[in-house]
């Protein structure tokens, strides 16, 4: 259990950063993640792994920084008629509040609660699709940690995955996929959006099943 | 147009299961269908089949697992049909040993041909699967991967829901009333399906009339293709030929002559009528169907009874003989051996579709044969939608709860109608329910069906006049409703009959600001 916290830990990661503004240091890290990640085929167990496969596709072949950061801003920075693919949740749905600012409150608490505060440095809202895919990876990686521990910890880190993905990731990264895929984007944000669609669907099934194994087992 | 290319995996093994000649069976799949890659592997079922060096990535989307026993390593095969670049969620499964078992090698070849013929076609009109389509389990199984650092499981296919062809934001809930387990909610307006309590058996998809549901493996035009080719006299010389559904959780499977020709339901509840008749119009002798034993809701036996008596009854009403539809049929006998000629082929008339007027179609080719009265049954999968003038109000509600458009309310020409078209309807009964005026007896619908109607179409069930406002000119509402309404209020609020009778909702307020001022 320990091991598939980590590697999901490590996918949620790679998600994140493809959505932040992509630096010559961050493409290049991009770059690399095919050769270091083309041997995993363990991941072929999964189904997000057409998709995933894809997405490795597009990153073994990526454009020049210059051309990544012109379609980025592009997509998804918002211009004088809004933002062509918004990757902020409050774009999609407002949560109970109804409205964005309650959305990102409501987030910061969440993240608070756990010991994070938004960082200056990408400066994100709470809402932004990096910012949710990075607090999964940090609870994945507490969890990793905490099967090392006893099941009692890991129980509830899960339980904590579960809610953030049903309450939020689930509920609008299919629609941004999908209004990706109406754009004429370059093929890393499609493919990319895709997988992460796959990817965070999949998950919560992952994170239900073992929650519920879990419990069964108390 | 170009056959999209499709991989045909065989388990060596199924040669030791049955006396089928696999060379024979992969010579002539090669030669009638250039687009497809046929290979038999060793070890396919025990998940040993090492198919990535085997397919060697030669672009085949779609496969065709032809599988010696009952079971397989999913977690393994599935593992590998993805490196391979197969989704392995669409990949048409064959019990070849299975079914072939106990036939001469001759006819177990033959049957092999087609069943690979007819699952290559299913898995050629297949949607692909999605994430949504899968659900995580541990099979009991062991797998080669157990050693693996971490626990991996198997994935078996859901349906997903369409919410742009769904009607739940209109009050449709159809498929949550037909599923057993208690899947499927209502939340916001649209159908959530809890994965955990998804059994995939199907039922939700022949409950709802949008086509909705996307069912890889199952999906009626999936169903449709398989059909066709395992009817097809040009793909192979067997005859008589017949069709038998079964359900998944039949047990024990019963021997089948060569003629039979099976088709795999994840539960013989998600049948609907007109897939048991289609196959007669297709060259089938006849058609069976072999429930599960299973006892309760989940247990598909009741429900399939009720679908093969209305086939029987409409099937003695055309004229033919009841038993061309049967449940638990002889399979052990050629099918259809003791009936008559089959019925002439209407290729192109006949689809699986699920929508009403697909059905409706289907149905009529049989009543063409013979009475024309109308009959009611409860297994009946088209109903009649009567309205009582004397009661009705014309609201339209019950247009708007029509998850089929089968009731529809329109105004025009300072009047408002309600159509109704009998190919349309399913009999669900929203529209009653949704009826105001329902304890009045306003609408009535009954599963019944009504040849001499259909064939007429869609026809008007009542038409009244608008009442226009007497400020702008405005439609106000229905006559009859805007009577029920002066009935409601009595001789009380002789101002509000007023207001609501003889202006729009948009002038209602202006009114009541003159009439302010006239009494101040």
């Amino acid at each position: 259990m320990k091991a598939l916290a980590q590697l999901r830990q490590a996918i949620y990661r790679l998600l994140a950063a493809l959505f932040l503004y992509p630096t010559e240091a961050r493409r290049r890290a991009l770059v690399e993640v095919p050769r270091v990640l083309e041997p995993e085929r363990v991941l072929a167990a999964f189904p997000f792994f057409l998709p995933w496969e894809r997405l490795l596709r597009a990153l073994a072949d990526l454009p020049a920084s210059t051309v990544l950061q012109e379609e980025y801003v592009r997509l998804f920075t918002p211009g004088f008629d809004g933002c062509r693919c918004a990757p902020y949740e409050s774009a999609y749905h407002c949560g109970q509040g109804g409205s964005a600012s309650w959305l990102c409150a409501e987030l910061e608490r969440e993240y608070a609660f756990v010991g994070l505060a938004l960082s200056n440095d990408p400066h994100e809202p709470a809402d932004h699709l990096a910012v949710e895919l990075e607090y999964m990876a940090f609870l994945c990686g507490r969890e990793a940690e905490a099967w090392e521990r006893g099941t009692a910890e890991a129980r509830e880190l899960l339980g904590r995955e579960r809610n953030f993905l049903n309450r939020h990731l689930v509920r609008w990264v299919p629609e941004f996929a999908r209004s990706l895929q109406d754009q004429e984007a370059a093929a890393v944000y499609r493919a990319g959006a895709a997988a992460c669609e796959a990817f965070v669907l999949q998950d919560l099934d992952l994170v239900c099943l073992f929650s519920r194994i879990q419990e069964a087992r108390r | 147009m170009t056959a999209q290319p499709a991989a045909v995996l065989i388990c060596a093994d199924v040669a030791r299961a049955s006396r089928v000649n696999l060379t024979a069976v992969e010579a002539w799949l090669q030669r009638t269908d250039p687009h497809a890659v046929v290979r038999v592997a060793a070890g396919l079922c025990e998940g040993r089949g090492d198919l990535e060096s085997v397919l060697a990535r030669d672009g085949a989307g779609r496969a065709v697992l032809g599988l010696c026993g009952d079971g397989y390593d999913e977690r393994e095969l599935q593992s590998q049909l993805r490196q391979a670049g197969i989704d392995p969620l669409s990949a048409s499964a064959v019990r070849l040993g299975r079914w072939c078992a106990g036939l001469p090698p001759e006819a177990a070849t033959e049957k092999a041909k087609v069943m690979l013929a007819a699952a290559v076609a299913a898995a050629r009109a297949s949607g692909g699967s999605t994430v949504a389509n899968a659900k995580p389990y541990f099979p009991a199984r062991g797998s080669r991967r157990s050693f693996l650092r971490f626990p991996v499981p198997a994935y078996r296919v859901v349906p997903s829901v369409d919410g742009s062809r769904c009607a739940a934001s209109a009050g449709c809930s159809l498929c949550v009333e037909a599923c057993p387990f208690g899947a499927l909610s209502v939340a916001d307006g649209r159908i959530e399906l809890d994965k955990d309590g998804c059994e995939g058996c199907g039922r939700c998809v022949s409950a709802c009339p949008r086509e909705a549901f996307h069912f890889p493996g199952y999906n009626p035009k999936e169903v449709e293709a398989r059909v066709r080719v395992l009817l097809d006299p040009e793909v192979s010389a067997i005859q008589p030929r017949g069709i038998l559904f079964v359900c998944a959780c039949a047990s024990p499977l019963p021997f089948l002559e060569a003629g039979w020709m099976p088709v795999e339901l994840p539960c013989a509840a998600m049948l609907p009528a007109h897939w048991l008749l289609a196959p007669l119009l297709l060259g089938a002798v006849a058609v069976g169907v072999v429930p599960c034993e299973r006892q309760g809701s989940t247990g598909c036996g009741p429900a399939v009874l009720q679908k093969v008596d209305f086939c029987q009854a409409l099937l003695r009403r055309a004229g033919r003989p009841a038993e061309l539809v049967r449940s638990h049929p002889p399979a052990e006998q050629p099918p259809g051996m003791e009936l008559p000629e089959p019925l002439p082929r209407a290729n192109g008339e006949v689809r699986f579709q699920l929508r009403p007027e697909a059905v409706a179609a289907v149905l009529l080719r049989f009543v063409g044969h013979g009475g024309t009265s109308a009959w009611e049954h409860p297994g009946c999968p088209l109903g009649l939608v009567e309205i009582n003038p004397a009661t009705c109000t014309g609201c339209g509600m019950c247009a708007t709860a029509c998850p089929s458009e089968a009731l529809q309310y329109g105004e025009a020409d300072g009047e408002a109608w309600v159509r109704f078209d009998p190919a349309r309807c399913t009999a669900c009964g929203l529209c009653v329910s949704r009826c105001p005026e329902q304890a009045r007896g306003a609408i009535h619908v009954s599963r019944r069906l009504d040849p001499e109607s259909l064939r007429a179409g869609s026809g008007q069930l009542l038409r009244t006049p608008l009442r226009r406002c007497v400020a702008c000119g405005a439609p106000v509402a229905p006559a009859l409703m805007l009577n029920r309404v002066l009935e409601l209020l009595g001789e009380d609020g002789i101002q509000l009959q007023r207001v609501l009778t003889q202006y729009c909702p948009s002038c209602r307020p202006l009114w009541g600001a003159r009439e302010e001022a006239r009494r101040g």
